[in-house]
């Protein structure tokens, strides 16, 4: 099955599990989730502009991506890469806005699939509790954008 | 499939929605939530109830204290619904398409010797 839209899905207690297919090969994709120049164009969130954008791509290395609101609030992830490997492994930590207590273990792995590329990206929380609470602090950031779409859509 | 119009009612008030983003940090009493918000306790007790009755929320009972927390199986409820909020994902890595097209065929081999 070709997934060229993302299919997420929640895997035991603990884990969401994001695949999606990229129609270029790996080593392209690699380029566009490592280097900064190039992840400041697909991360940029509308209406927040990304004001810091780091990423040391080493074992030991470690990223921060950091976005302004309107309202001048700024939030960020960043965290420590534990193995890395090009142009198809990367494992990482990520916190949100510094808290340790909201921090998952993503490993993203990229495979060759005709010419193009598989991502598959496995996101895990400490326990159904921390997984809840990322749910719904995604959830309660991005409602706005989705009442808007189901405003759009015309579903009461 | 579960009902879910209830947390979806519960969701659609900007107030409960950061409630909800509150509890993601960590249970809270009455009084920690109401410190925040510029609303009164008994405003807050309100909001609370409505999330406790859609399933989002429940109440620990520690001594003389009623922390609320995240109920996570509602939240997993909600998430395999709610296509429409990883759509917000997929529009970023369309994002991410785009500029993969607009990279040459050969970029210089970023494959590091270990």
């Amino acid at each position: 099955m070709s997934l060229d839209q993302l299919q997420t899905v929640l895997d035991g207690d603990t884990d969401i599990v994001l695949r999606r297919d990229f129609a270029h090969p790996p080593a392209k994709v690699w380029r566009a989730l490592t280097e900064p120049a190039l992840i400041r164009q697909w991360m940029a969130v509308d209406g927040h502009p990304m004001t810091r954008c780091e990423f040391d791509p080493r074992p030991g290395g470690s990223f921060h991506f950091e976005w302004q609101g309107p309202d001048g609030t700024s939030f960020f992830f960043s965290g420590p890469v534990l193995e890395i490997s090009a142009p198809h492994h990367i494992t990482h930590v990520e916190h949100f806005n510094g808290d340790p207590a909201m921090s998952a273990r993503i490993t993203t792995d990229l495979t060759p699939r005709g010419t193009g590329t598989r991502m598959t990206m496995v996101m895990r929380y400490d326990s159904a509790e921390a997984r809840a609470a990322a749910i719904a602090t995604g959830m309660t950031d991005g409602m706005d954008q989705v009442y808007a779409k189901l405003d759009e859509m015309a579903i009461d | 499939m579960p009902d879910l119009d209830a947390p979806f009612a519960a969701l659609a008030d900007p107030t409960r929605r950061a409630i909800l983003a509150r509890l993601a940090e960590g249970e809270a009493t009455v009084h920690d939530l109401a410190r925040p918000f510029a609303i009164s306790q008994p405003a807050i007790s309100r909001h609370l109830r409505v999330l406790e009755d859609a399933g989002l929320i429940e109440t620990r009972i520690a001594g003389t204290s009623r922390p609320r927390r995240l109920k996570p199986d509602t939240m997993a409820q909600l998430w395999d619904w709610l296509g429409q909020y990883r759509a917000l994902w997929e529009t970023q890595f369309q994002r991410l398409d785009a500029v993969l097209d607009s990279l040459p065929d050969d970029p210089p081999s970023p494959e590091r010797n270990p």
